[in-house]
Parts: C-alpha cells; sequence; structure tokens
C-alpha cells in the first residue's frame, strides 16, 4: 500500500516537473518573440521618422512660419525669414510636435570656429539659430537655404541674405 | 462478476488531456491576439506613411500639384479632424480588406501639420491627391484633397480659371463639360454644377473666388478657389472642422506678423499694420470661441484679410 502511494507520488510530481519545464518553455519562447517583435517596431518607427525628417527638410523652409514669402522683394524660394524665424523661436512652445521633429536648426555656412547663437541684436555676427531643440539623441538631415532679414542703416532699409544650412533632427530609439 | 462498463482512464492521462487542454487553448489565443496586434501595427504604420507622404505635397509658390496614391489591397482611409490643442489635430486612421472583410482596428495617427479635407470614409485601391495654398491674407498652409480615382465627377459650366486648373492637373476621373459642348462626361459622375438653375449632386454658387456650395441639404461657404475644392471634396462635418483648424493657424501666424513689426530692424518701415493685424486677430478669436459659428460667418474675416493683404503689398517694408 505505502509502496503503491510513493509511485503515484513520483508520477504527481514528474508531472508538474513536467508542466513546469513546458510553461518556462513556452515563456522563453513568448518573451523572445515579444522582444523581436519590440526590436522590429523601434526599427520602423525609426524609419518612419527617418523619412518623415528626410521629406520634410526639402519642404519646411517653404512653411509659412519660415518662409520668405515676397517680404525681400519677389518671390523667392528655399529662403528663410530669419525676423519671423525669431519671433517664432519665442512662441515655440506652442510649436512642439508640429512637425513632427525634436531639433529644428539654421547654422550660417561659413569658416568662423566660433559656436555664437543667433539673436535680434548680433544678427548677422553669429554662427547658428536653435529654433526648436528637445534635447535628444538623434540624427539629422539638412538643406542649403538663404535666410534673409531686414536691416536699416540712416533710416535706409535694405535685405540682407546669407547662405545657411537648415537641419532638421529626429529623435532615434536607442 | 457483476462488473459495470467503464472507460479506464488513469490520472495522468487526465491530468496530461486537461493541461494539453489549457496550454494548446493560450497558444490559440495569443497566436490569434498576435495576429490581430500584427494586423493593427501594419494599419497603423500605412496610416503614418500615409501621412509622411503627404509631406512633398506642400506647395511653395507653384500652383496646384497632383499625386496618385496606390495600395496592394482594398484600403479605407478615414481622414478625421479635432480641434484640441493650438492648431487642432489631423487623425487619419487606415482599414484594409481581407479576405472580403474590413478589420475592425480604429486606432488613428495624428498630425497637427496636415490639412487633408475628403469624405469620411474613402475607399479603393487608387487614391488621388492634390493640393493648394490657402492665403488669408498671408500663407497659411498647403491643403491636401483626397478622393478615390474610382469616384468620378464631372465639372459642369466651370468658371474659365477653374477649368484651366483641372487640365492641368491631369485627372483621369473629373471630366469638364459646358452646356453649350457636351464633353465628357457619361452621366455616372458626381455632377458639379457652376451656377446653375438646375439641381446637381453638388451646386457650386461661384463669384469673384467666393460663394457656397449646396450638397443636399448642406450649405458649406467658401472664400477662394482652395476652400471651393475643399468645399467639393468633403462632407461638412469634416469641412467646418479643417476651416476652424487653418484659422486656428492663422490666428497665431497673425501674432508673429504682428510681433515681427515690433523688431527694431523694422522700426524704419513705414508699415501700418499693426492696428489692421490686431484686429483681425480679434475677429478670428470671436469665431473661434464660438462653437455655433460656421463657414457662413466668416465673410468679414475674409473681406479683412483682403484689405490687409492690400495695404501688406504697398507697404515699403513687407511683412510677407
Amino acid at each position: 500500500m505505502i509502496n503503491k502511494t510513493n509511485k503515484a507520488q513520483m508520477k504527481i510530481q514528474q508531472m508538474a516537473f513536467m508542466i513546469i519545464a513546458v510553461v518556462i518553455f513556452f515563456a522563453l519562447v513568448a518573451l523572445f518573440m515579444i522582444s523581436f517583435k519590440l526590436s522590429s517596431l523601434k526599427k520602423d518607427a525609426d524609419l518612419l521618422n527617418e523619412k518623415n525628417a528626410l521629406l520634410l527638410v526639402t519642404k519646411l523652409a517653404e512653411s509659412p512660419e519660415f518662409s520668405c514669402g515676397e517680404a525681400f522683394g519677389g518671390k523667392r524660394i528655399s529662403c528663410i525669414d530669419f525676423d519671423k524665424v525669431l519671433i517664432l523661436k519665442n512662441k515655440i512652445s506652442l510649436y512642439s510636435n508640429f512637425w513632427g521633429v525634436s531639433n529644428i536648426e539654421i547654422r550660417k555656412v561659413n569658416n568662423n570656429t566660433s559656436e555664437i547663437e543667433c539673436t535680434a541684436q548680433n544678427y548677422p555676427d553669429c554662427d547658428y539659430l536653435r529654433v526648436l531643440s528637445q534635447n535628444v539623441v538623434g540624427s539629422d538631415y539638412s538643406t542649403f537655404v538663404s535666410v534673409c532679414r531686414k536691416e536699416s542703416n540712416n533710416g535706409q532699409v535694405y535685405d540682407q541674405c546669407s547662405l545657411a544650412r537648415f537641419i532638421l533632427s529626429y529623435e532615434k530609439n536607442e | 462478476m457483476n462488473k459495470k462498463a467503464y472507460l479506464e482512464i488513469s490520472f495522468s492521462w487526465m491530468f496530461a488531456i486537461i493541461v494539453g487542454a489549457i496550454i494548446l487553448f493560450l497558444a490559440i489565443y495569443f497566436l490569434t491576439s498576435f495576429i490581430k496586434t500584427g494586423q493593427k501595427e501594419q494599419e497603423l504604420k500605412a496610416s503614418k506613411e500615409i501621412g509622411i507622404l503627404l509631406n512633398p505635397l506642400e506647395i511653395g509658390f507653384e500652383q496646384g500639384k497632383q499625386t496618385k496614391l496606390t495600395t496592394s489591397v482594398n484600403t479605407r482611409i478615414n481622414p478625421s479632424c479635432d480641434l484640441s490643442g493650438n492648431f487642432g489635430r489631423q487623425r487619419i486612421s487606415v482599414k484594409e480588406e481581407t479576405y472580403g472583410k474590413w478589420s475592425e482596428s480604429d486606432d488613428r495617427v495624428v498630425f497637427q501639420n496636415k490639412y487633408v479635407f475628403s469624405e469620411e470614409n474613402v475607399e479603393g485601391k487608387q487614391f488621388y491627391l492634390f493640393s493648394k495654398s490657402f492665403e488669408s491674407p498671408f500663407k497659411v498652409a498647403s491643403i491636401i484633397y483626397l478622393f478615390p480615382t474610382k469616384e468620378s465627377y464631372c465639372f459642369i459650366d466651370a468658371p474659365s480659371n477653374i477649368e484651366d486648373e483641372i487640365k492641368n492637373l491631369n485627372f483621369e476621373n473629373i471630366f469638364l463639360e459646358d452646356s453649350l459642348n457636351p464633353g465628357d462626361c457619361s452621366g455616372d459622375e458626381t455632377q458639379v454644377c457652376f451656377n446653375s438653375y438646375e439641381e446637381c449632386n453638388i451646386n457650386v454658387d461661384y463669384s469673384e473666388g467666393q460663394g457656397k456650395i449646396t450638397k443636399g441639404e448642406q450649405n458649406l461657404y467658401f472664400y477662394d478657389d482652395s476652400l471651393m475644392y475643399a468645399a467639393i471634396f468633403s462632407n461638412q462635418e469634416t469641412y467646418e472642422c479643417q476651416l476652424r483648424r487653418l484659422l486656428m493657424r492663422t490666428k497665431i501666424l497673425t501674432q508673429i506678423y504682428n510681433s515681427k513689426l515690433t523688431l527694431s530692424s523694422l522700426s524704419d518701415c513705414q508699415n501700418y499694420l499693426s492696428t489692421d493685424l490686431t484686429l483681425f486677430e480679434n475677429k478670428i478669436n470671436a469665431y473661434l470661441i464660438d462653437d455655433e459659428r460656421t463657414s457662413s460667418s466668416l465673410e468679414d474675416i475674409f473681406k479683412d484679410a483682403k484689405i490687409i493683404n492690400r495695404n501688406n503689398r504697398y507697404s515699403n517694408c513687407r511683412l510677407w
């Protein structure tokens, strides 16, 4: 009688171990699949962000928040109105997430090694203007644009334009 | 010898069958939800991709642009609009047909800088997208129109500027006709009649770039050509909502232009737009805070926009 009970207990124990092993096996498979799926999702999200930045960089300069319009005599394309962008920078909190990119920067093309941020007071003696800055790790795309603003000298108003790189950065999922 | 018949199954067999059934049930359950999640992911990706593909439709000075969107399976695109945040939001959801059934997911991808005018659900494998610049008084956005290629339109007695534009855009499903010279319309298309007394599917009262569109019981008011196309290709709900979103952006751009006037670099400019812009912003504000107001009550705002644009054109330092 004791022998029979021991045998049955042994079998139940074996079964329990087997079930635990099977459950652990399936849990591991599920974990592996989830992590695989998540990594491919992150990759897809990065790809879409990259595509967005790539397509946006060529067109964002034409957006009404940046474009010169006809403010500098005639119609200009790939031209950024610096006066407007300076105002936009002060209102940028309204535009968070508006274009789906993390950083927008305008960097003048020159040989200077200095890093002076542009303000209304020091323009054109400066190097860059960070319009939108979300402090994230990311990659960027850029295009060349002309940056123009109005200047005045002894009551005479004239246009001051220079060449710059218009840089967009997008957040990368590490 | 009084033995009753019974099924002899040992405890271990019973245990294995029950546990096996549970494992099998869980496996099938997780597999189904995995497939459903995959499908959802695919549709969300498609929605996002459609939104991203709209970026090149952002236009500068050039006129309307047309492009064709092709999908591999029958697709239902549902662009919708809400007014949350500073600019409102464009929502895009995509459903795909698999084995004759439409997926049930209702997940949307959200964009703040897109304005898509279309019917509530556009269905098919090919879609036309075209864009036009919305300016009031300055450029506010490029607005996008979406309609399936399988839906045809017949523009009857369209004004010459609209006729030229449609010809240049070269759509395969928009035909032109005038009452004197019958064109390519077969009669099966959605009829869009301009300044006509006949009752058509869509009636357009068009006078100097503005007017009213009647679709059955609905009346939609437009104040330039870009809004006229918007009213033709979209339903009332989308039209009124997107128009409100456009005015939300106009308001913020008005603030930017007004602040631009205060910059020292423009202090020597003879520009008297400041008061005009402040009044214009106030009028937009009054419209935006009143949920009851529709496109019919915007005449005053668009009239002001035209005056402001003229004043800007003749000032010695243009703001835009």
